[in-house]
Parts: structure tokens; sequence; C-alpha cells
């Protein structure tokens, strides 16, 4: 097995607003290998990009805030970090990729200017170096005629080009984690597949380990080898992703993955949810699926049920399971 | 880039023979320049002297054209009341304005720009709260009683400041305070909100990402981009400027062009009003272009899309 | 539900933030009406009862005994003068009230003849597209750069002056905000499914703008309209300030303050009040709109 490069455990980020705390996030653990892709699967609000961003330690502030566990990065505990040795570790040793292609590069400057903004930040390399290692990020996005594109801006490139970019952008200084949050959602179906195998072809050449945020199942089959499912700050389950799809433990992991459409059974009847999450302002106490779901029992309604390790890889949380 | 700003500039020239042509038709339309000037004591001679020598006599074709090469040359007429070249009144008074309003211009961008930005990083601080209090009254409160309440404070009562003049310091304190009261408010708050814009982005967000120091974030990738739509308004500023420099100088008693050309109005002295009207037409045009060739400097999109 | 960094994240409102939001309504709305009401019924000579009125004088009747006395509520003020009296002996109170009338009916009526002009030209604008468009924008570009003061000044000299000769300095450039406002969103609408339905349908121009497009535009319209409401009341009073406004001896606020100054190191009092009115009035109007706009088009925030 290879080394862990992430190590969440039990994160708990909360936004105090006017009305009170709300808790986005209410205890996460998960890891993550070199070279390994973790998914983060769940509907919108869940808390998933929260996550991406407690990581980061860019939550906006004085709102959002960790309060409590621990982030461990390749043995340092990043909330233990200055905010000064945190913003050397952002860009170089970890790094993210926005949703939306359109709006995440800087409309005045030049694709160039962009990416070597990074490099100089991040690596001591003499001036003369610097379009170099530009273009070699461009070439690791497989994005073509790369001498060309550092001069052009943003608005002349299309959407699936602009996220290549941001790609490169976040992969210049071969950071040892990605977080891609939602990365395809905003691009078209061929495209989107076109970005997935890029994603794979990275991380085969630098053996970055991601945590790929997406609400899509269809699209966590084809890239993540690991995935945890969220559900109202809390991840429910968490399994390899062959071995989820195979037989989902969680009755909401089951209704998510119900819910993509497949192509090889066609008359089935395509799955969703009824109901709507839980405020995360007042949780009320019990499993916070218990509303929405369709096995529930009466301990659900009571108490919350605690992780249930099944084999080393594949843990969930729920009454159903013992 | 260059066929853009030629083609801006012969928008402009089109532009400022249509507005000379409004100008002029107005001032004949109305009624007969004569009837302006004529005093009824005045000998049926002397009338007809004055006609002439005004061109009045002709056809208004003829009339426009001869108006129309003056202008080109430079000459702008002569006031019918003080008997000398309109070119020579603004000569003395220009310089008294410039005074005023240079100034209090560069002040008001620094201000409503210094301003506008720190309330938009401190959200919601006691330092925004205090601007945005300062933008809602600066924009309800009629600046003229402002100024005279000024005057009744700081000249009246407590005597620091003189009423009227120009000779030192302080006598510009109390005038360019007035201009800036005019220019400020308004900027400083399209200033905060496009900047309020421009950190909510997701560019932005990408920049801290990269590890970029918060001062980088800023004054690089935030400030260029929140420049772009209060920079496409300062033509904008132009009615300002000018309301807020007769204003004041009417108030200070400070010998400018706005001064000059209030007092031609109430003489109804029409050559030096349409001159000057036609002057600040030329003026308004020429800062819209400036504009757009500025706003094409710092927006490629622009540039690249009118190249 | 809420992601991060978007305001929907905020929304909790405590109990004291609700009252401060309705009372930035309910103020400014009494402040409105109660200078409606003075204009009104200053004096009701306009519906035939000349000696019925809220001034307690004639605001331009002189009265040398009484010239220049503080306001009632200052030691040497006498009880009818409420604000005193100017350097005629004419009373300040009564002034004001009757200078109400001026402010609000000039800002009304420029308030109309704009709107309507500028919503013409800018639905057209924003629906046409093309060279309509651009000539459009091009006239609008110059009208907001070119100072209303110099077009009064040339009114002035050309037709004399008069009630009117500020309406149309007003109005003249005016319309020129509205039409660059409605054009934006007439533009956005202009993509919409049901213009498009209308257009295949052989609607013809004027039936899909007035039809299709205006109603589409109307909440923009009435936040505009509220928020100039201030503006025009302060572009009267400067004009008035300056003497090319409604002439003497009808009284409107800007002259009131012009008449004070002279007086200023004796009597205050002419300038202050009539200035007091004029920045409650316009912070008044000022209020309703962005409360407006808050409800009606949260989308022109920005601008």
């Amino acid at each position: 097995m290879s080394n862990i490069v992430l190590q969440v455990e039990n994160l708990h980020t909360s936004f105090f607003t006017r009305a009170g705390e709300v808790k986005a996030i209410d205890g996460v653990s998960f890891y993550v290998r070199e070279g390994e892709t973790f998914g983060i699967v769940g509907e919108s609000g869940c808390g998933k990009s929260v996550t991406g961003l407690s990581i980061l330690r860019l939550l906006p502030e004085p709102a959002g805030q960790v309060t409590e566990g621990k982030i461990i990065l390749e043995g340092k505990n990043l909330l233990e970090l200055s905010k000064k040795e945190m913003r050397a570790y952002r860009g170089k040793m970890i790094s993210m990729i926005l949703q939306d292609p359109m709006t995440s590069l800087n409309p005045v400057y030049t694709v160039g200017d962009q990416i070597a903004e990074s490099v100089r930040l991040h690596q001591d390399l003499p001036e003369n170096m610097v379009e170099a290692e530009v273009v070699s990020a461009l070439r690791l996005l497989r994005i073509p005629d790369p001498e060309m594109r550092i001069k052009e801006y943003p608005f002349q490139l299309s959407g699936g080009m602009r996220q290549r970019v941001v790609g490169a952008i976040a992969m210049s200084c071969r950071p040892r984690l990605l977080i891609a949050d939602e990365p395809t959602t905003a691009l078209d179906a061929t495209i989107q597949a076109q970005y997935i195998a890029l994603f794979e072809d990275i991380q085969a050449k630098t053996n970055v380990a991601i945590i790929f945020i997406t609400h899509d199942f269809g699209v966590v089959s084809r890239i993540c080898d690991r995935v945890g499912v969220m559900y109202a700050g809390k991840i429910l389950e968490t399994a390899p992703t062959r071995e989820i799809f195979k037989a989902p433990k969680h009755p909401y992991t089951a209704a998510l993955i119900n819910s993509v459409p497949q192509l090889d059974k066609k008359d089935e009847k395509l799955f969703s949810i009824e109901g709507q999450p839980p405020s995360l302002l007042n949780l009320p106490p019990g499993c916070r699926f218990y509303p929405r779901c369709t096995v529930s029992m009466d301990i659900c309604k009571e108490q919350e049920p605690p992780e249930v390790k099944l084999d080393d890889n594949h843990s969930v949380s729920c009454w159903r399971v013992k | 880039m260059t066929r853009f700003i030629i083609v801006r500039i012969l928008q402009a020239i089109v532009a400022l023979i249509g507005i000379a042509v409004i100008v002029f038709f107005l001032v004949r339309v109305s009624g007969d320049p004569m009837a302006l000037i004529a005093s009824p004591n005045m000998s049926e001679e002397q009338y007809q002297k004055i006609k002439e020598s005004l061109g009045l006599d002709k056809s208004w074709g003829e009339q426009f054209w001869i108006y129309i090469k003056d202008m080109a040359r430079g000459d702008l007429g002569e006031s019918l009341i003080r008997e000398k070249p309109v070119t020579t009144m603004i000569g003395e008074s220009m310089p008294n304005t410039l005074k005023l309003t240079v100034p209090s211009f560069v002040l008001s961008m620094i201000l409503s720009f210094f301003l506008g930005v720190m309330a938009a990083i401190y959200r919601d601080s006691f330092w925004d709260q205090g601007v945005k209090f300062l933008a809602v009254l600066g924009q309800a409160l009629p600046v003229f009683w402002v100024a005279i309440m000024a005057v009744l404070i700081f000249s009246v009562y407590l005597e620091w400041l003189p009423v009227a003049g120009m000779s030192t310091p302080a006598h510009y304190i109390l005038p360019v305070g007035t201009m800036i009261l005019f220019m400020l408010p308004g900027m400083m708050r399209l200033v905060r909100s496009s900047m309020l814009d421009v950190l909510d982005s997701e560019y932005i967000k990408m920049a801290r990402i990269k590890g970029l120091p918060e001062r980088s974030v800023i004054w690089k990738h935030a400030l260029r981009n929140a420049l772009i739509t209060p920079l496409t308004i300062i033509g904008m500023l132009l009615p300002s400027l000018v309301l807020g420099a007769v204003i004041s100088e009417q108030i200070f008693n400070w010998p400018g062009m706005g001064t000059m050309i209030l007092q031609a109005t109430f003489e109804r002295d029409f050559p030096v009003v349409q001159s000057i009207t036609m002057l600040t037409a030329i003026l308004v045009l020429g800062i819209n272009l400036l504009v757009d060739i500025l706003y094409a400097y710092i927006d490629p999109q622009i540039r690249y899309q009118r190249a | 539900m809420f992601g991060i960094g978007k305001k929907k994240a905020y929304t909790g409102l405590s109990r004291g933030t609700r009252i401060v939001r309705s009372l930035t309504l309910i103020i400014p709305s009494i402040v409105m009406v109660i200078m409606i009401i003075i204009a009104l019924f200053a004096n009701l000579g306009w519906i035939g009862l000349p000696d019925v009125g809220l001034a307690p004088h004639d605001p331009n009747s002189t009265n040398p005994r009484d010239k220049l006395l503080p306001p009632s509520f200052i030691e040497g003020g006498k009880s009818d003068y409420f604000l005193g009296t100017d350097r005629l002996g004419r009373d300040i109170f009564s002034r004001v009230l009757y200078g109400a009338r001026v402010s609000l009916s000039v800002s009304l009526i420029v308030i109309l003849i704009t709107a309507v002009i500028g919503t013409i030209l800018g639905i057209l604008s924003g629906y046409k597209g093309g060279r309509t468009d651009a000539f459009i924008m091009r006239v609008t570009d110059v009208a907001l750069s070119f100072p209303a003061l110099l077009l009064a000044m040339l009114l002035w000299v050309a037709i004399g002056p008069g009630y009117w000769t500020v309406v149309l300095a007003l109005s003249i450039l005016g319309w020129a905000g509205y039409a660059r406002m409605i054009r934006g969103e007439s533009l956005r609408i202009r993509e919409s499914d049901f213009v498009a339905q209308a257009q295949v349908v052989g609607a013809s121009t004027w039936r899909i703008m007035f039809r299709h497009i205006f109603p589409n535009i109307v909440n923009s319209l009435i936040v505009i309209m509220t928020l100039q409401v201030g503006m025009m009341i302060l572009a009267e009073a400067a004009l008035s300030f300056l003497g090319l406004g409604i002439t003497a001896p009808t009284p409107s606020w800007g002259s009131i303050v012009a008449d004070g100054r002279s007086q200023l190191d004796r009597a205050w009092w002419i300038s202050a009040f009539p200035g007091i009115c004029i920045g409650l009035v316009v912070m008044a109007g000022n209020f309703l709109g962005d409360w407006i706009r808050d409800k009606l088009d949260p989308r022109l925030r920005q601008l």
C-alpha cells in the first residue's frame, strides 16, 4: 500500500450566522493515498465543498470556522500552521480546481501570467526558466500549442480549454493533493469524458492524491478508487467504488446509485429521493437521513447510528447494518 | 485598436456638429436674439448697426456657416455686454477654475477609490458602516446647503477659515471641500459595490488557492477588475464637476468660469453662454473618447473585439 | 441549501435587524406623505379656498416691523413665526411650506416626462439592436455626461426663466439614465422564448415592444423612477439656489437657502431650515427607492 497523503479526522466546521450555528460539517473522517482518487458524493449543500475549503483553510471568515478535528497532510496538522505557513502550502502542496471554468480565471490577465504567478511564488526558479515551467504545466494538461496559449486571455478560450488552464494552474507546482470541486459539472458530456481521462493521465504521471467532489455517481464510477457518501455534514458510508456499486449498505447510498441513469437497465424506473435534506441549524436527534429513509426503524428517530467497520475499507453508519 | 480610435473620433465629430446645430438653432428658434439685446431707448440706426456687427441680418444658413467657420478658427465671438472676445474672458477665468477643479477632482478620485476599496475589503466593519453612512448622507443633503452651513460654522462662528478670496491655502479648503462633496459619495459607493462583486468572484478564490498573499490577491487580482465599472462612468462625473464648480465659485466668490458664465446668463449674453456650451460639448465628447480608450486598455476583451 | 461564500448562508435575521429594516420603510414613507400633504395643503387656493391652508402667512407678504426674527423656540422669536423671518419680514415657515410645491411638482413632472422618453428609447435600443442601438446609446452617453446646468443656462438665455424652463432643462438630458437601464433589461428579455414566439406569429415590432417587453421591465422602471425623486429634487434645488430656477417671488427651497446667504451672520435660520427639508425628502426618496429595489428587482443593486 502506498503512503497516506491526507488524513482528515473528526472534522467539524460551522458557520456562525445571526440565526445561530450552522454545522456544515459534523465529524467527518477520511484519508487519501498517494496516486489514489477519493470521491466525496452528495447532494448540493451536504457540505462537500465546505470540506474542500476547510482543508485549504479558505472558509469565508469570520463566519465559517473549523471547530474541531485534525487535517493531517504528510504528517503535518494543517490546522496548527500559522497563516503564513498555510499560504506556503496552498498551491504548492495542495491545490484545488473550482467548478465554473468561465469565472475561475481572472479576465484581465493572460493564461501564461496566471500560471507563471504560481510558479514564481512557490518554485525558486530563475526568471528565464519560468516560461518553460508554464509550458510544461500546459503540456501536462494536454493543451495544444502551449507556447501560443500563454499569450491568450481567458475569454479567447472555450470552456473545456479554460478548465484545462485551471487544471494547469492547480498542477503547476506538482502538488501532493488536488481537490477537484465538481470540475466537470459545467462541461458538455464529451468534454467531460475527455477531462476525466485527463485526470487519470495526470495522476499516472505525478502520483498526485485527488479528492474528487461531485454530486454525480456516474462520474464517480469512472474516476474514483474509493468513495465517501456525504449527507447533511456527515459521511454515511465509505467504501471502494466497485464494492459500493455492487452492494451499497446505506439506504441513502443505494438511493443515490439508483438515481443514476444506466444504459443496461433501460426499463427500470429512475429512482428519486423524496423530501429535502434537514436544516443544519437545528439537527434533530437520531439519524439525519431518518425523515427521508424508506426503511427506517424506531431507533433511527432517537439515536444517531454509530460507524460500523465492515472491513478495513468499508464502513457505514446505519442501524440496519450490524 | 487604431481603427477603433479613428471610428470613435469620427463619431465624436459628427456628434459635435449635431450639438452645434441644436445649440445654434435653440438660441434662434426661441426668438430674435436682437430682442434680447435691444433696449427700448436704442435708436433704429444703433439697432441696425449691432444687428450687422453680429451678422444677424444674414440668413440662418449663412449665420450657421459663419458660426461654424469662426469656431473652427478658434473665434468664439464677442460678449454683448462686456465687448470683449469670449476667448479672452475664458482665458482670464479659466486658470482660477482649474485651480479649484483639478485638486478637487484628483482628491475626489483618490478618496473615493481608497475609501470604497477599504470599505469593500473590510466589509460590514465599523469602517464600512462609516463609509456607507457618509454615502447616504452625501447623496441626500444638498451640497450648496452643506457648504453654507460649513461657512456658518467655520467662518462665521469659529472664524477658522476665510469666507471668500483665494490668496492662501486656507482659502481653498471650503471651496475644494464643497466640490469634493459633489463627486465623492456616488463614486465611493460605486467603487465599493464593484469591489465587493469582484471579491466574491471565483477567480479571487482561485488566487487564494494558489497561495498568493492577501496583498497580491487584492491589489493585483481584484483591483484591476474592480476599476472597470467605475472607469466607464467617469465621463458621467462631468455634470457634477461643472455643477460643483459653479456652485462652489458662487458661494465663495471665486472669480472663475462658473461665476463668469452665471453672470453672462443673467445678462442674457448669448454668445458667451453659447460658446461655453459648445466648449463643454467638446469636453464631454473628448472625455468619453478618452474613457473608451482607457477602458479598452484595461479590459483585454474590449481591446481584442474592437481591434 | 447553502454553499460556501454565498450570501444565502447569512440570511437568518435577528428580530432587531427586522425592526430596523421595517423602520427604513416606515419612516421614509411618513416623511414623504407629510411632504406631499404640505405641498398640497400649504394653501387651498387651487381648489378655490385661498384663505384656508397650513401656511399661517402669505409667503410673500413683507412685514418691515418683523425683520430677521429668530424662530419662535429661540429667545427673541415671536410665536407667530415658527421658523423666524427673513430680511423683508416674510415668514420662513410659510415659505418653506410653499417651497415644497415647487420641489415636488417639478421633480414629479420631470420624472414622468423622462421616464416615458427613456423607456421608449431604451426598449427600442435593446430590442432593435444593431445600428439603432449603437446610435441611441451614443446619444445616451453624451446626454449622461452633459451638464444639465449648462443646458439650463442656455435655455434661460434662449427662452427666459420660468417653471417650464426648469422642467425642460432637466428633461432634455434626464431620459438618458432610464434609456440605458431599460435597454439592458430589454436586451435580456429579447432573448426569451415568449418574444421569439411573438415574432414567429408575426407580431409587429411595436406590439412586441409594448405588449411583451414593456410589462417585463415595469418593475425596473418603478425602481429607477423612485430613485430619481431625490436626484430631481436636488437638481431643482441647485438650479433655484443659483437663481436659475423658478423666479422670485415664488419661494422654492433652493432659492430660500440662497436668500439667507447674505444674512448668514445674523439669521442662520433662513438658510438652515429649507436645506434640512431638502435633505429629508431626498433621503426619504432614496430609502424608499432602495426598499422598492430590494423588493422588486435586486439585480439593479450594483447600479
